[in-house]
């Protein structure tokens, strides 16, 4: 008998939290919604869905729901960390030990989640979504990896007045990961039209999956290009930004910061408005971090200080 | 079940004829209570009329949340969540969203325990579907997305630390 979702976590126990979080967070209550955050990585820590182990002798649509919402709240939890400044709570050096759980890597087949009876063609529409999925979990935690690693070598740097730790094999395995980040999309994936991997003569399906394809389109390039210029932002607070073609002075990083934002900006305009609306919470957030940004660079680039503190953005309590 | 859904389908939700709306179920507020009768309620409790029953606008939330919020949270399984719409029927009928009597402790046994796991689960799906969604899909939004929330919240409490 399950009597306690506290004593006895399970999927339900998590998802519920997960949409609870949500929820606060669409109506602004952004603290209240952190703390339930804080109840659903806890519970993530303690059924140990960090590990690969944890999904074994599972039945399937509970394996592949389990490793989904693992995946929702890791990346939930390395969000507040960049966004919000929260303490991160699902990294190998919170949790003990490295974290070795995948994505579902099975066919949907095995274990749809649609409802296959009254959805046609649900497995291409599960085979997109669940391509767009793992991208957006894979640019969190690259992006968060990268930050950590300069965390760390911010640590080693204590006392150490010319910041040498910075320079040498460290900083050039950082470089790498953020070539491996940038490297994680390429101009296809941001490309209007949905991939032709998926067929169907219904134009109710096509609309359906062109529709899904558009929503992931856009969250993909908000994460991406807000994730981008978080990135620049720490490799020139670190003093390696030249390593990235970016002149280490502060007009240096305004120029390509603007740039960032065009990119970004360019790609958003050709989006629908209904994707931008079911955005719209982290499209708020992106343009907000963008803005003050750049205002901050701009105003540091003209010998001046500015009111805006870009890592406190959409707190709303 | 699913012919019931089918039903509540027919009844309440429109389908645009546009290619890009093409049999995307948006509902309306018809039915709903005046916006000046919603502004002087002070229940906490979402006032229902038939048509609105919870239920109902579980089942069109719970198809929302397959089109609009599955692609970027594939985190439900269909099946299974539409399998718990029936267990909010019979919530509408005082016009208030809270667990029946059942569903209140002490627990007798497992099914009434999963039974408001699941109560709070669906709930809490309705709520975030509702408050993410723009209004022009979902009109309602603040109005339903905050009862279900306060609702599903209300619940979890009930059961998260049941036996202390």
């Amino acid at each position: 008998m399950h009597l306690e979702d506290i004593e006895q976590p399970d999927y339900t126990a998590l998802v519920t939290r997960y949409y609870h979080f949500n929820a606060l967070r669409a109506v602004g209550k952004t603290r209240i919604s952190w703390h339930i955050l804080g109840e659903a990585t806890r519970l993530t820590q303690e059924m140990r869905l960090f590990e690969e182990s944890s999904f074994e002798n599972l039945d399937p649509v509970e394996e592949h729901l389990l490793r989904n919402i693992f995946w929702q709240i890791h990346t939930a939890d390395r969000s507040a960390s960049i966004l919000n400044s929260r303490p991160i709570s699902l990294h190998r050096l919170c949790v003990g030990t490295k974290p070795t759980s995948s994505y579902w890597r099975r066919p949907s087949s095995d274990a749809p989640l649609l409802d296959h009876s009254t959805t046609p063609n649900a497995l291409d529409i599960e085979s997109m979504v669940s391509q767009g999925f793992d991208l957006c979990q894979d640019l969190w935690t690259k992006a968060s990896d990268i930050i950590i690693k300069f965390d760390t070598l911010d640590v080693w740097n204590e006392g150490i007045t010319d910041g040498s730790a910075l320079v040498g094999p460290q900083h050039t395995i950082v470089i790498t990961d953020y070539l491996d980040f940038i490297g994680m999309i390429d101009h296809f994936r941001f490309d209007v039209k949905v991939p032709e991997t998926t067929n169907s003569s219904d134009p109710a399906t096509m609309a359906r999956i062109q529709r899904a394809f558009d929503f992931q389109r856009v969250h993909l390039c908000i994460t991406y290009y807000c994730l981008k210029l978080v990135l620049l932002q720490r490799f020139y607070d670190g003093g390696v930004a030249e390593h990235l073609g970016v002149p280490g002075r502060a007009y240096g990083i305004a120029l390509r910061k603007i740039d960032v934002a065009s990119d970004m900006v360019r790609i958003l305009s050709e989006a629908s408005f209904e994707s931008l609306q079911v955005n719209g919470e982290p499209c708020v957030c992106s343009l907000y971090l963008h803005s003050s940004s750049i205002t901050d660079s701009v105003a540091g680039a003209n010998g001046t200080t500015h009111g805006s503190d870009s890592s406190q953005n959409c707190t709303r309590d | 079940m699913l012919a019931t859904n089918g039903q509540a389908h027919q009844h309440d939700i429109r389908s645009g004829n546009t290619t890009a709306q093409a049999r995307i179920p948006i509902i309306t507020s018809r039915g709903a209570s005046s916006t000046a009768a919603r502004r002087s309620q002070s229940s906490p409790h979402l006032r229902l009329q038939p048509e609105l029953a919870p239920h109902i606008i579980a089942d069109q939330l719970v198809t929302l949340y397959m089109h609009y919020i599955f692609p970027l949270a594939p985190t439900v399984h269909e099946p299974s969540i539409r399998a718990m719409i029936p267990l909010l029927e019979g919530d509408g009928a005082h016009g208030v969203l809270s667990p029946s009597s059942a569903s209140q402790p002490p627990y007798h046994d497992s099914g009434d325990m999963a039974s408001l796991r699941n109560r709070t689960l669906l709930t809490a799906i309705c709520a975030v579907t509702a408050l993410m969604l723009p209004a022009s899909v979902f009109p309602m939004r603040e109005e339903i997305g905050g009862q279900f929330l306060m609702a599903s919240r209300e619940m979890l409490k009930l059961h998260q630390d049941y036996g202390l």
